[in-house]
């Protein structure tokens, strides 16, 4: 904890609160040692998200580069229209 | 166009952003207009919108249907239209119908909210998924999960049938 408080230009308990958060998510572990409480992070769990995000942004992209074709086709009526 | 950037800014909702080479009243109609969203908006591979019915008007509903080509499986959304501002933003509710898939994903609706801003040209469109709570998000992150991991199958299926 004290190590990161020194990297960001944020007090301790704002640090805290964001380290809670993280762990309720499974996205770190904490140990206690003495007075310390080491973080580390959990590596798998941070992957099964990035994973799901990119399949989440993958079916989207899919849906987009359709919508990107079918504006394509409005624009090109709508100049044709205008030429009329 | 950049690729569409999907992030978690809460615990609850799920953000995806994309930005379009059309001004904002194409954009626009492309998701007002049943017969011009049908064409896009089909998901996964192999999959068409048989049902897209939509009365985008306060108070107004609408019926999304998704069908396979390979197996006929059915799932929809279906919802409530809570706001409307032509050409800038729309919100409604979202309810998911699990059709013939045997997923979940909660059973409060969750709400979406689409806003579209032209800038030069280019429209940049929003759509922030906001779940009832945590637990209905990591039930649809935990049938993204299946669902694009069948989908990958059936790509990796597909390319082994090339070879």
């Amino acid at each position: 904890m004290s190590e990161l408080v020194g990297h960001f230009s944020l007090t301790q308990p704002t640090i805290s609160s964001h380290l809670k958060v993280l762990e309720s998510a499974g996205l770190i572990s904490r140990r206690k040692v003495a007075q310390l409480r080491p973080c580390m992070l959990v590596p798998e769990r941070l992957k099964e998200v990035t994973d799901w995000l990119e399949q989440v942004q993958e079916i989207w992209e899919g849906n987009y580069k359709r919508l990107d074709a079918l504006l394509t086709e409005l624009k090109q009526a709508e100049k044709q229209e205008r030429k009329k | 166009m950049k690729p569409a950037e999907a992030s978690l800014p809460s615990e609850t909702e799920v953000l995806v952003k994309r930005s379009f080479d059309a001004p904002v009243k194409l954009v626009w109609r492309a998701y007002m207009e049943p017969d011009l969203m049908r064409r896009w908006c089909t998901g996964m591979p192999g999959w068409t919108m048989p049902i897209c019915e939509m009365d985008m008007r306060v108070g107004g509903k609408y019926r999304w249907r998704w069908r396979s080509d390979e197996d006929g499986q059915e799932f929809g959304f279906t919802g409530d239209v809570l706001e409307v501002t032509p050409h800038a933003k729309i919100v409604h509710t979202q309810i998911f119908d699990a059709g013939d898939l045997s997923v979940s994903m909660g059973n409060e609706p969750s709400i979406i909210t689409v806003t579209f801003q032209e800038t030069n040209g280019i429209t940049n469109v929003t759509t922030t998924i906001r779940y009832a709570s945590k637990a209905d998000r990591d039930a649809a992150f935990a049938t993204g999960m299946t669902d694009g991991m069948e989908m990958s199958y059936k790509l990796l299926d597909g390319l082994l049938g090339e070879v």
